[in-house]
């Protein structure tokens, strides 16, 4: 997954990125024996709920999946398969009664808001609304991985010399400074 | 197909199944605003390497195996790039979702 907002900083054309990915050893285990099948590539929004249109549904339309916003990005998962399958079904539903009554006007698919709002997809996407205001910023990408990657061979780097955890971590942290590491901690508990 | 070495762009592009529909679905409006783009985010962007550094600065781009993302459309800082979905039944046929 690629940040479009970040593209301007990569070095590498994308379909350069992922084949680096795909041979990178922890991946290429995972995918061994495997086929290439199919090459494909899909744009989502990344804002949620957030970048939902101002009404799902109107007079003939439904909106579903990630047309709707149905899309949460958290950290190393991306969700969205299970809130565009069951916004689907929803849909179906809706429909299925629009045409008891005969219509397909905005008031008789009005139920289609109903259903989504006691459904787990609104509540999920409503709880996380803010995760990706934390989540695209490119330091828990490179910073913090490097930083836990460092403290930890670090700290279980048996060289000679004794090895304390608070001062192996202040050695670890690279460029980031104690206020970042607060700064960012607020923000994530805050939003996640 | 052996997986353990890159696979050439084209090469995972003619893994896909196609109906390119002869009449382009993406215009470069104004190839000018093209050389005046330092940042050229489509050549780095683009999945299926559709746009590649023309002479003299411009961006050629070819519309055959196009991927229907979307994302030159977005990232183009001019809004230089009009993009439309092919015609019905053409362009990549996904098989596999």
């Amino acid at each position: 997954m690629v940040y479009l907002s970040y593209g301007y900083q990569l070095d590498i054309p994308v379909h350069d990125l992922i084949e680096e990915f795909r041979l990178h050893p922890m991946v290429k285990r995972l995918i061994k024996g495997g086929q290439l099948l199919e090459y494909s590539a899909h744009l989502t929004p990344v804002a949620g709920i957030n970048a939902a249109p101002p009404k799902l549904y109107g007079n003939g339309y439904l909106v579903v999946g990630d047309a709707a916003g149905f899309l949460l990005h958290l950290g190393i998962i991306i969700r969205g398969v299970d809130f565009a399958m069951e916004s689907g079904r929803l849909a179906a539903e809706a429909v299925t009664k629009a045409h008891d009554l005969g219509k397909y006007d905005e008031e008789s698919l009005s139920i289609y808001g109903k259903l989504l709002e006691g459904s787990f997809v609104l509540r999920e996407l409503r709880t996380f609304r803010n995760a990706h205001k934390v989540l695209i910023d490119p330091r828990l990408y490179n910073d913090y991985v490097r930083m836990i990657n460092n403290l930890l061979r670090r700290y279980f780097e048996v060289d000679g010399t004794p090895r304390k955890l608070g001062s192996t971590f202040l050695e670890s942290k690279g460029k980031l400074t104690l206020i970042d590491l607060a700064k960012d901690a607020i923000r994530l508990v805050m939003n996640l | 197909m052996s997986l353990d070495r890159k696979i050439p762009i084209e090469e995972r592009l003619n893994s896909n199944a196609w109906d390119v529909d002869q009449r382009p679905h993406i215009r470069i409006i104004d190839p000018e605003q093209c050389r005046k783009c330092d940042k050229k985010p489509c050549l780095f962007l683009c999945p299926a390497r559709c746009y590649t550094p023309g002479p003299d600065g411009t961006v050629l781009f070819s519309h055959e195996g196009c991927l229907e993302c979307g994302t030159c459309r977005t990232v183009c800082p001019e809004n230089n790039i009009e993009w439309n979905y092919p015609k019905s039944g053409f362009g990549v046929q996904y098989r596999f979702g």
